[in-house]
């Protein structure tokens, strides 16, 4: 064929994709997405059948039968899973708005910088080779087609340079058009769709054309496979050179692979519209594998019988070529184009976004090149990168592809890519369900997987390619034999690729599991690790799909609010904000944009701007750094708290000792007026007998001429009246001294006979003077008290002076009475006068009291006696009362405690 | 909604078991049982077997995938 025709209906293709991605756009902008489809998002995971599916497949079954399937069963096996698995990534990558692997990587481990630029990296340098073999595997298809040798021709006659342009520019079109907050590309996915089912036709149909065109059935090939014992032998694997450790490790590989590589990641999770488009794509993909590769073994089996000579990895092209099908052979070259194309297209600008994100602007930002304002507008800056990279990429996948990698399969290179990739896995799948995975455990467990497979497969690679010195292949670093790439560590297992994924992996989630157990989590990273494995009780439904920038939840705002506002008022402004927007918040776990202002204008009212936007960024999940200044907030919250509280206790306690105080006060009053209305008493009383002898005594003085009898009459009154003072006087020194024995307490024991026996004696000749009759009854045994036989004296002495004053004027008569009640003795003064009112009873022990009547006159005493008879009878643990009825005299019962005989 | 829930928690199941069930018969010892030179309507019993299997378990993962929806 020409070269021009082949050129024109390449790009003729190439103008369709355009076409097509323009359409899936426009029907973006009008919200008719093409993508938002359960079958174009399973299908838009065809990317993962590239070159190495299209024409690698059946190179590698011409030489080990069925050692092409493990990279397809893989995926078989692991797509079960991918209803939880994925379903939980593209959860949290929704919700933490990730945008590639590497984001996801760093993101995972506390928004890590340097885990970001690691997993770039490892992710560039994985993927270059496996671009490069698509343009490999692109530039072989046109030499089939015409016939001519483009490695011999200097590289700007080179296709595959032109086509590496021109699917730069493709990608720059779609891919870095605008930025989309959210990273999502609609036609690009269209076109990646329409790809997939392009090759799928294409390869079936060649598929078709070689089992039922060249033989009659599968039946009919096998048969005639069978006569040719080294195509037999493909029908076993061991023969075929496959062992069951090969088996197992390239479909692990290829697990991760279906999930990891960054454009798997991209049209999987980041160009996902809907979570439960995963449940249709864990059936449907498989099936497209499975349909993808039913005609692999029959075209490579027919190529080794019908070309034996040729390369195997171009028989998809050369069996239509050999038949003079040149139409199926061109449309067989385009559907390579079209596997290779979208593979390139999505894997360009997976890494774009990457580099730009990952690597590029965080050192950009540390560094501090940028202007201030160059800052606040990145999104062309941004752009600008993008696009760089893109080119950048493709550069140097086809600088490898020139260099190295014409040299090897198609399979073995991709194989490359996949055990890079594979370093991903342990960070994250750990990272999904492991909340203890720290960062340096998975920095650590990806540098040393990725330095073993950067060892082990692509650096011999390139000392085959004689880029670099060999003898670390052919002896080992330093000479080491342990350190020989292909046998490293000693192990052999004939397979590069089987033992370079074994040693890398091992190591990396040894090293993972080992330093995360041994290293601690920030505050940043303990947070996203929770956010990350336990997604679903961070998430609303359908929420990942608004682009919201601050999210928060209501009852973290209504905490803070109530927290920094006080219930009520909280409450208030919430109330105020449910009416006035129409909403109820409690049906409501995801605050909103204007909830969220809301509360932070009203706590910028109370607790100034900057202090409000720390705390509302410190719950709005877009920011979760703050963790850590949010502990403080609440560390310093809850020192005022406590501090409050202990304020309320000291002024409880001081609302006491005030109160306490006023009591105090008052009874100090009250005891300043009682002394005042004591002396006020006293010195009336004083005043009285004074009055009278001052009286006399001036009569004595200024009459001369009074007579004798006169005289003597008066100055009897006068000694009256001054002992009279006396008394009243020594009652009140009695008063005192009352208050000052009762602290001293001289008591002693003695008997109570003697005491009413004396008593009474001391008292005959007055009771004689006024002609009364007196009684005295006493027990026969002893009674004895404890205490100050004196003070008891004087009570008696007090009352029984007390009955005779009061005693019937005529025939006056007392009656002292001493008997044991019980424990106690009971002393009985009574007498037969007037007796004391009722109403009186209750005051006549209380000081200054005297019983005025107006028919006795003037009272006899200084109303002093009665109170310090009951005071001294109190003392001694006693008791004092009266009994006694109006006109029938006054009897006085005084108790006191016997003393126990054993004491 | 409980009831959801236990569906979905059944579901869960169901799919780990067959992702279970996928890496048994696809790798060995069980893929050795059919490694060897055999027929079975003129293909090889090898290959018979990894596409009968492969294509059980997309059936078995679209009759999970699709049961819900089916009552509702």
């Amino acid at each position: 064929m020409k070269p021009g025709i082949v050129i024109f209906i390449s790009f003729t293709y190439v103008a369709l994709l355009f076409l097509i991605a323009y359409y899936a756009e426009k029907r973006a902008k009008s919200n008719k997405s093409l993508v938002n489809n359960s079958f174009i998002y399973a299908l838009s995971m065809g990317v993962y059948c590239t070159a190495w599916t299209y024409y690698g497949s059946v190179g590698r079954a011409a030489t080990t039968g069925l050692g092409f399937l493990p990279v397809y069963i893989g995926p078989a096996i692991i797509a079960p899973l991918w209803w939880l698995v994925m379903r939980k990534i593209i959860y949290i990558s929704k919700n933490q708005r990730i945008t590639s692997i590497a984001d996801f990587i760093s993101s995972r481990f506390g928004k890590s910088t340097w885990l970001g630029v690691i997993a770039t990296l490892v992710a560039v340098l994985g993927i270059i080779p496996y671009i490069s073999i698509q343009l490999k595997a692109i530039t072989t298809s046109f030499e089939l087609l015409t016939g001519r040798d483009d490695l011999s021709v200097p590289f700007y006659m080179d296709s595959a340079l032109y086509i590496a342009i021109a699917l730069a520019i493709f990608s720059i079109f779609f891919g870095t058009r605008n930025l989309d907050p959210n990273e999502r590309h609609e036609g690009l996915v269209a076109a990646v769709a329409f790809e997939s089912l392009f090759k799928l036709a294409a390869f079936v149909i060649v598929g078709i054309f070689v089992t039922f065109g060249l033989f009659s059935g599968f039946g009919d090939l096998f048969q005639k496979a069978q006569e040719h014992p080294e195509i037999t032998r493909l029908f076993t694997l061991e023969t075929s050179g496959i062992t069951s450790w090969d088996w197992f490790w390239l479909s692990l590989l290829s697990m991760s692979a279906i999930m990891l590589l960054p454009r798997q990641f991209h049209v999987g999770v980041v160009e996902n519209t809907n979570p439960d488009h995963v449940g249709t794509a864990s059936w449907l993909f498989p099936l497209y594998l499975v349909v993808i590769n039913i005609f692999v073994i029959p075209i490579a089996i027919a190529g080794l019988l019908y070309l034996p000579n040729m390369e195997s990895d171009h028989y998809v092209l050369s069996l239509p070529l050999y038949n003079h099908q040149n139409g199926l052979a061109l449309f067989a070259a385009l559907g390579g184009f079209s596997a290779a194309t979208s593979m390139v297209i999505i894997s360009v600008l997976a890494l774009s976004i990457m580099i730009g994100n990952n690597l590029v602007l965080p050192i950009l930002l540390r560094s501090n090149v940028l202007e201030d304002t160059v800052r606040y507008n990145m999104s062309g800056r941004l752009l600008g990168i993008r696009r760089v990279s893109i080119v950048v990429v493709l550069l140097l996948a086809y600088a490898y592809f020139r260099g190295v990698g014409n040299q090897y399969s198609l399979v073995s290179v991709g194989l490359i890519s996949f055990t890079a990739i594979a370093q991903f896995a342990p960070a994250v799948f750990g990272g999904l369900y492991w909340k203890r995975a720290t960062k340096k455990g998975a920095l650590a467990g990806l540098l040393v997987g990725f330095g073993i497979w950067a060892y082990t497969l692509p650096l011999p690679t390139l000392a085959e390619a004689g880029l670099i010195s060999d003898t670390f292949t052919k002896s080992g670093l330093f000479h080491l034999e342990l350190l020989k790439p292909d046998a490293l560590f000693g192990l052999n297992t004939g397979s590069p690729i089987t033992q370079a994924a074994f040693w890398s992996l091992l190591l990396n989630t040894m090293l993972f599991v080992v330093v995360s157990l041994n290293t601690s989590q920030s505050p940043l990273e303990a947070s996203q690790a929770d956010i990350f494995v336990n997604i679903y009780k961070y998430r609303t439904p359908g929420a990942e799909y608004e682009v919201v920038r601050r999210q928060a939840k209501v009852k973290d705002i209504i905490m803070l609010m109530n927290r920094f506002l006080g219930q009520q008022r909280a409450h208030l402004l919430l109330r105020y904000f449910e009416q006035s927007k129409h909403f109820d918040l409690s049906k409501q776990q995801i605050a909103n944009a204007d909830l969220i202002n809301y509360a932070e204008t009203h706590l910028a009212g109370s607790i100034g701007a900057a202090s409000a936007k720390l705390i509302i960024s410190s719950i709005a999940k877009d920011d979760p750094i703050s963790l850590e200044e949010m502990f403080k907030i609440l560390e310093q919250t809850k020192e005022m708290v406590e501090y409050s509280q202990a304020l309320e206790i000291k002024s409880d306690e001081l609302e006491k000792t005030t109160q306490q105080l006023q009591k105090a006060n008052e009874q100090l009053k009250e005891l300043d007026r009682l002394k005042a209305d004591f002396i006020t008493t006293v010195t009336h009383e004083l005043r009285t007998p004074i009055t009278s002898i001052k009286a006399f005594a001036a009569i004595l003085q200024q009459n001369e001429g009074i007579s004798e009898t006169q005289k003597k009459e008066f100055l009897q009154i006068v000694v009256h009246e001054s002992e009279r003072i006396t008394r009243l006087i020594n009652q009140v020194l009695d008063l005192e001294k009352l208050g000052a024995q009762a602290s001293k307490g001289i008591r002693y024991p003695f008997d109570l006979n003697e005491v009413c026996k004396n008593a009474f004696q001391g008292l005959k000749q007055l009771m004689e003077d006024r002609g009364v009759t007196a009684q005295l009854n006493l027990p026969d045994n002893i009674l004895q008290v404890e205490g100050n036989p004196d003070q008891i004296t004087q009570v008696i002495v007090n009352l029984l002076s007390n009955a005779i004053k009061f005693s019937d004027e005529k025939a006056g008569a007392v009656h002292l009475c001493l008997s044991k009640e019980g424990k106690n003795a009971q002393i009985e003064v009574s007498d037969n006068g007037k007796g004391i009112p009722e109403k009186d009873q209750q005051f006549i022990f209380e000081k200054f009291t005297q019983l005025s009547d107006k028919i006795m006159g003037k009272p006899k005493g200084s109303g002093l006696g009665l109170f310090i008879s009951k005071a001294i009878v109190e003392q001694h643990h006693g008791h004092i009362q009266v009994i006694s009825k109006a006109g029938e005299g006054a009897t006085f019962l005084v108790t006191l405690p016997l003393e126990s005989p054993q004491e | 909604m409980n009831r959801t829930v236990l569906m979905s928690n059944d579901k869960q199941y169901k799919l780990v078991t067959l992702f279970l069930i996928s890496l048994l018969l696809f790798n060995f010892p069980f893929i050795g049982l059919f490694n060897k030179s055999a027929f079975l309507v003129g293909i090889p019993v090898l290959y018979l077997y990894v596409f009968f299997c492969w294509l059980i378990i997309i059936f078995l993962t679209f009759w999970v995938q699709k049961k819900p929806r089916m009552k509702r």
